[in-house]
């Protein structure tokens, strides 16, 4: 981390602005309630300290060296299906002023949501959206470690298989913002005005591709592939939840699928050294193969989660079918969609998974190959040897019988051939055998 | 061609001088040869590094989770520069290529066109002269090269590459309240 490198050009100022963070993350109802029982919702416990480590030492009765990552509060449990947590990141045993509210649901859709109260160099209460933007990233970082201490190993695994080295600085995975203001500057008449220059590439650092705009009881609403912009005041926040739990869906979706696809790659580029006869790795290839194996099989296990969510997000659908904002935004459209997405990610886990079978067996292929070469090599070097010890040994004994040094050297050389010969005709006796 | 690259280059006048940079810089690493294209993550390293050396002016940039060889990654994009490469694509001066990697799945390439050429020969020498300063010091195009961690480096002749921060997200402090809705 460091300083802004850049003099900003500030043109968009939000007032005390909500941030609202959505991501999600494989859960199903069993998940869901282990995570209740282990932070004692029912008990309403006063605050967890908690860690992403895990304790490689469990025979052991006192552990060191195990920093806390989180605090975190229950402020609210619905059995079955929603969590509603207080919680604040822990960085160097210091308890952080970012302090947000966290909203977990049995399918996995999370919403982190806080009020920015001040952010730095900008004047009390006030933020653009050059400062906003940056500080989002930061929220990023804040809610992965908040997360990452809240969920099990097998759901850390999960991600990380999608999202690699996601513990690294500088790694992140991609979340759904919204930032509403009812208090906001410029005011324009139409929301129009904001996707004009020069405003328009300030909001895309929130939105991204801006995909719809609308007012909305004379609230702007900016809609983009990243996030969204609410700019006044709105009365209902559940089409805003549902809309955005579809992107972040829908995210998760885009880079599963694109780690699918970059294995797939892999797979193609190990196959391709194997057709070329490069097996210089052997060993590698077949680690990485089983590597990408195992991480097949456990992606594989997230497709009735994946199934569970979009059973869960059409029944929230269908309960507020009528909301204009969502018919404005298509949010059934999305929701099939994403269901025939679904739909067709087994055929991709079916495809990497006989790719695999399939380069495995190539690769067994070469490694016979390459045993039969070295039986082949053990057996010349075996004649090699053997040739030379008969001719010594044959020498010597003649010259302990006073031979004459040339029928000796004859007669050794004699004797050196037969064996030669033997050797070939057992050898391609046996090849014959099979 | 001597008309339109006029009327072009009035177009050009409207887009504003980073616009006409931005072409400029395109020019320089693909110029001349039709078959050469510079690589998207390479031009947003050089952006970024044209943002903070002050080339251009009128651009920002921000924090954005992207796919950066193989991995989620936070790099500071330039949200006005994609602006105007896409202004600049639409005017036939830059064009497009997308292609399958080996590894990465796809990635876009973008080149000046010829329309883009002609124009460039009229660009004034106020726009041309910051951009050569901080790109081509001591008359050798920089080069953009990655570490082992994938970190883009820009390596400038006779020199040790540098980490200009391409992928460092700047820390902006805030406090904040939970709501609960």
């Amino acid at each position: 981390m460091m300083a802004i490198r850049d003099k900003l050009q500030e043109l968009i100022w939000l007032t005390r602005p909500i941030m609202l963070v959505f991501e999600w993350i494989p859960f199903d109802i069993n998940s869901f309630e282990e995570l209740a029982e282990e932070l004692e919702a029912k008990e309403k416990e006063r605050g967890v300290l908690l860690t992403d480590e895990v304790d490689r030492q469990p025979d052991q009765f006192i552990f060191e060296r195990i920093p806390p990552r989180a605090l975190v509060n229950v402020r609210s449990y619905e059995y079955g299906n929603v969590l509603v947590l207080e919680g604040a990141p822990i960085y160097e045993e210091i308890c952080q002023k970012e302090k947000m509210s966290i909203r977990v649901t049995s399918y996995g859709s999370i919403m982190y949501a806080l009020r920015v109260k001040r952010v730095k160099d900008c004047p009390e209460g006030k933020a653009s959206l050059d400062r906003l933007s940056r500080a989002v990233l930061d929220v990023f970082e804040d809610t992965s470690r908040l997360m990452s201490s809240l969920i099990s190993y097998y759901q850390r695994r999960v991600l990380n298989i999608v999202y690699p080295m996601l513990k690294e600085e500088g790694y992140e995975r991609r979340k759904y913002t919204v930032l509403i203001a009812e208090d906001y500057e410029p005011k324009f008449e139409r929301v129009e005005n904001y996707l004009k220059d020069p405003y328009l590439p300030e909001i895309r650092q929130i939105t991204g591709k801006v995909v719809k705009c609308f007012e909305l009881d004379g609230a702007k609403v900016i809609c983009g592939e990243n996030g969204m912009l609410v700019l006044g005041r709105i009365n209902d926040i559940e089409w805003i939840r549902l809309y955005s739990t579809l992107r972040a869906f829908e995210m998760f979706l885009d880079d599963l699928n694109v780690y699918l696809w970059m294995t797939w790659d892999k797979i193609s580029e190990i196959r391709k050294s194997l057709v070329r006869k490069r097996v210089k790795d052997v060993k590698g290839y077949r680690e990485e193969l089983v590597r990408i194996s195992s991480d097949i099989s456990l992606l594989t296990g997230i497709k009735g989660l994946v199934m569970y969510a979009i059973g869960k997000l059409e029944e929230e659908l269908k309960k507020i079918s009528d909301s204009e904002p969502l018919k404005t935004l298509g949010a059934s459209r999305i929701l099939e969609g994403l269901r025939r997405r679904v739909e067709a990610l087994s055929d991709v886990f079916d495809g990497i998974r006989n790719e695999i079978d399939g380069v495995m067996m190539l690769l067994n292929a070469r490694v016979e190959e390459s045993l039969d070469r070295l039986n082949m090599l053990t057996f010349w070097l075996s004649i090699l040897l053997g040739v030379f010890g008969v001719g010594q040994f044959a020498s010597q004994i003649f010259a302990e019988m006073e031979w004459d040094p040339v029928a000796n050297l004859i007669v050794s050389l004699l004797l050196m051939g037969a064996f030669v010969a033997g050797s070939m005709y057992w050898y391609r006796s046996s090849v014959a055998r099979g | 061609m001597a008309v339109s690259a006029e009327v072009l280059r009035e177009k050009v006048k409207e887009l504003g001088e980073d616009a006409a940079k931005l072409l400029y810089l395109l020019y320089l690493y693909t110029g001349g040869s039709r078959s050469r294209w510079i690589k998207d993550y390479a031009l947003w390293v050089l952006i970024y590094y044209g943002i903070t050396k002050g080339v251009f002016e009128g651009y920002d940039y921000a924090p954005r989770v992207i796919m950066w060889h193989g991995a989620f990654r936070t790099a500071n994009i330039s949200e006005e520069a994609g602006r105007d490469l896409l202004r600049l694509r639409n005017m036939g001066l830059v064009k497009k290529l997308r292609l399958a990697t080996s590894k990465y799945r796809y990635i876009t390439a973008y080149r000046v066109s010829e329309k883009g050429e002609a124009l460039v020969q009229g660009l004034s020498e106020k726009v041309k002269r910051p951009v050569e300063e901080v790109f081509k010091p001591s008359g050798r195009l920089i080069e953009i090269v990655l570490d082992r961690e994938f970190k883009p480096l820009v390596k400038i002749y006779g020199q040790a590459p540098i980490n200009v921060g391409f992928l460092d997200t700047e820390e902006v402090p805030y406090d904040s309240d939970p709501v609960f809705l």
